[in-house]
């Protein structure tokens, strides 16, 4: 009779019910994690870190213009987050409250920070050229459309970088995260008249900045 | 839009106008050329953000933010705060929930509506009293409905009728009377 | 669903549906002061700036509930009866035929509509220095 072999059966199992649950967790929809949290399940609170980290982050890059200051108050964000998260009302948006802790905490860096954005943002841009550029990962020759892209990709992001943080905001709110006016009022903090008049000028401008390829 | 209100175009071109608003934004861009050009540049920017949308990613991988985050969260264990849920001003809310506001009202009104019919005992109904037809077979007699000012009184006026000195006088000349 | 119906159809029944009842007054208009009564002060001011006297006293009065199609005989003393006939009734309007008898005598024939706490005056015969007058009125 051949020895019972369990022990190099239990970690293929234990790795096995690890993956069945992070493929549970991505599964699930905000609310759902949301309430996990509020039981003390930190990694549903992963997943969601995991979901809007980027948003996050692209949200406090347009208002400081300093990749590290942004990553900082990103990780501040997430936080701050897990900490009020008891306190969250399940009929909200979660993304919604989680960009609302994201600009008040910029706005507050800005403050004491007390410097003008478009000169830091110049400042970072000359350090670092390739600053949201995304990096092709191989040296092969680039398709000519992919080529055309990128460029209008750079030109875009030069173009949002001229907008000042709270134009660039709720272009970048409307624009790449699809939030209506009544969800970008209540991030910002602002009246909904004012998003639209905010977003409209931002338009105005881009589109004189972007004459050449529009 | 009566006098070119630029900003309603890029809600207009968002779709955040809605009903008779939509409506007259969109008649009016049909008939304006000028607002019908600036629409159009409106839709150009949004076609070509939406074509290529910046790429921004955090140079932290995610595992490594994570930990971070953990750490951080571990070392604050005994803290907790809390953040107010966003909000929108009183004229944005109701402006957003227009059709609630509406229905709440509409049923306010209907329920109010009741309440004051049902308690109506002593209100007067306009042109509460008429005198539809009024006539007299007492010889040398006339009845006339008198019109007055107030709708909830009316008055027959009958004249010729025999005077008499007291009561029993009355009802004496009345029982010989020939119609 | 069914149960709701029910509840509503009894609410709707429920609603005030009394018989409206038609109140007569045979009163004498006079100046002379020892003939006032306080049971006509509702229509004591309608009756003076309609008849211009001063004082108002109630020989008789009688209240019955309108039927539909029923004649009904009113009896106010001093040899006075008042016939109504309920014509048709709308919401809170009532068209009666009223007729005025002394004894056997018809002293006036009328079709009226009244609503409600409206009122019908019939200035009558004149017995001394005062009037008679009918004072005619629909309530609930």
């Amino acid at each position: 009779m051949a020895a019972r072999r369990t022990e190099p059966l239990n970690k293929p199992a234990r790795a096995a019910s690890k993956l069945a649950n992070q493929e549970v967790l991505t599964e699930l929809s905000d609310r759902e994690l949301v309430e996990r949290c509020q039981r003390g399940r930190l990694e549903a609170y992963g997943e969601l870190v995991n979901r809007y980290r980027n948003r996050v982050y692209a949200l406090a890059l347009g208002m400081v213009r300093n990749e590290q200051d942004a990553t900082d108050l990103c990780q501040e964000t997430f936080v701050k987050g897990w900490q009020a998260i008891r306190g969250f009302k399940k009929n909200a948006s979660f993304y919604t409250w989680l960009y609302r802790i994201t600009t008040n905490l910029c706005i507050d860096h800005v403050r004491r920070r007390d410097r003008r954005p478009t000169v830091e943002f110049q400042e970072a841009v000359d350090q670092d050229t390739d600053a949201g550029i995304e990096v092709p990962p191989s040296n092969q020759p680039l398709p000519t459309d992919e080529v055309r892209r990128r460029e209008l990709r750079e030109l875009i992001e030069a173009a949002l970088e001229r907008l000042s943080p709270e134009h660039r905001i709720v272009v970048q709110l409307r624009e790449f995260d699809g939030l209506d006016y009544s969800a970008i009022a209540k991030v910002v903090g602002c009246s909904m008249g004012t998003v639209m008049s905010r977003l409209h000028y931002a338009r105005k401008h881009l589109q004189k900045l972007l004459q050449k390829v529009l | 839009m009566k006098q070119h209100n630029t900003e309603r175009l890029s809600a207009l071109a968002d779709g955040e106008l809605k009903g008779i608003n939509r409506w007259l934004a969109r008649r009016h861009v049909r008939h304006c050329p000028q607002c019908a050009t600036e629409f159009a540049r409106i839709e150009r920017v949004r076609e070509t953000l939406a074509a290529c949308p910046p790429v921004v990613e955090m140079s932290d991988s995610a595992d490594f933010f994570w930990s971070k985050i953990r750490r951080e969260i571990a070392a604050r264990e005994q803290e907790t705060i809390s953040i107010p849920m966003p909000r929108l001003s009183l004229a944005d809310w109701l402006q957003v929930n227009r059709g609630i506001l509406a229905t709440v009202t509409s049923a306010l009104v209907v329920v109010a509506g009741s309440l004051l019919m049902l308690q109506q005992p002593n209100a007067a109904h306009p042109g509460a009293v008429m005198v539809e037809r009024v006539d007299t077979v007492i010889p040398n007699t006339v009845a006339t409905p008198l019109k007055g000012s107030e709708s909830d009184v009316a008055v027959i006026w009958v004249s010729g009728l025999e005077w008499t000195p007291d009561l029993d006088q009355m009802r004496e000349c009345f029982d010989n009377i020939e119609t | 669903m069914r149960q709701l119906a029910a509840i509503a159809l009894l609410f709707l029944l429920a609603l005030p549906s009394q018989a409206a009842n038609i109140q007569v007054r045979l009163i004498r208009a006079s100046n002379d002061s020892g003939k006032a009564e306080t049971c006509l002060a509702d229509i004591h001011g309608k009756l003076k700036e309609k008849f211009g006297y001063k004082f108002y006293q109630q020989l008789g009065v009688r209240q019955q509930p309108l039927k539909m199609g029923e004649k009904l005989q009113l009896d106010l003393g001093e040899k006075f009866q008042v016939f109504v006939t309920p014509k048709s009734s709308d919401k809170r309007q009532q068209e009666l035929e009223l007729e005025w008898y002394s004894g056997k005598t018809l002293l006036v024939r009328s079709i009226v509509k009244i609503v409600e706490n409206g009122h019908l005056f019939v200035k009558g015969p004149e017995v001394a220095n005062d009037w008679i007058v009918l004072a005619v009125s629909v309530r609930n």
